[in-house]
């Protein structure tokens, strides 16, 4: 399946297909989530919040 | 096969054991999805690839926001830290009395819901409303004064007013 019908079905609600975009983008939460080289589990979180927030508003 | 993670991606001594546990369980399911186009390197030729690329663009500023206002308030957060050390917290609480009784009478609310509506409205809407509400200056007066007219005053009282008993929870009117 391609990205776009991931993207798509997870901006329609469908669970697997979101988690499918967060095991994707894990390296790049992970990644940005440290603080001078300190893995932060709060802006982790938050992180996770936007990655989700992004799904629900971006427009294809 | 978790140590070679480890050493190899993450010299990181301070990166908790459950974070590389996570990357791990991450690295895993990417030879279970190899199917799924998202794990080739992506040449950004496809239409597909393209909205990845768009939607990875989209994301990574979104997170570069984030991730500055985060590290923003942790700055303010940590400004603020009252330190351990006993007598100079003995100085810090002593300070903190005789700025108490010099704060402007904003800050002496005690009311901690109206302080915060009052903090949301702009400079000139709170001014309007605290100079007519508290010190009875009529709405002619405070336009002279702001460089504005009788009506322009009023519909800004009316409307910081509004605001404030929408926030305390109140009805608008």
């Amino acid at each position: 399946m391609s990205f776009t019908k991931y993207l798509r079905a997870a901006k329609e609600g469908d669970r697997s297909a979101v988690d499918n975009i967060f095991a994707l983008y894990e390296p790049l939460l992970m990644k940005e989530a440290r603080i001078d080289g300190v893995f932060d589990e709060d802006l982790y979180q938050e992180l996770r919040i936007i990655l989700l927030n992004c799904i629900r508003t971006i427009r294809i | 096969m978790l140590r070679i993670l480890q050493q190899n991606m993450f010299p990181y001594s301070l990166i908790q054991r459950d974070a590389v546990g996570l990357l791990f369980k991450v690295f895993l399911k990417n030879f279970e999805q190899e199917d799924t186009a998202v794990w080739k390197r992506n040449s950004g030729k496809d239409e597909d690839q393209i909205i990845q690329n768009q939607f990875t663009a989209y994301l990574c500023k979104a997170i570069g926001r984030r991730k500055f206002q985060f590290i923003r308030k942790q700055a303010v957060k940590n400004a603020h830290e009252v330190t351990g050390d006993l007598s100079e917290r003995e100085i810090s609480l002593v300070e903190e009395i005789d700025l108490l009784a010099n704060l402007p009478p904003l800050a002496q609310l005690e009311n901690q819901q109206l302080l915060t509506a009052l903090l949301g409205l702009t400079e000139r809407e709170r001014y309007i409303l605290l100079a007519h509400t508290f010190s009875d200056r009529g709405f002619s007066e405070l336009a002279q004064e702001l460089n504005s007219s009788y009506k322009a005053v009023s519909v800004a009282y009316c409307r910081a007013a509004k605001k404030v008993r929408l926030e305390m929870g109140g009805e608008p009117e």
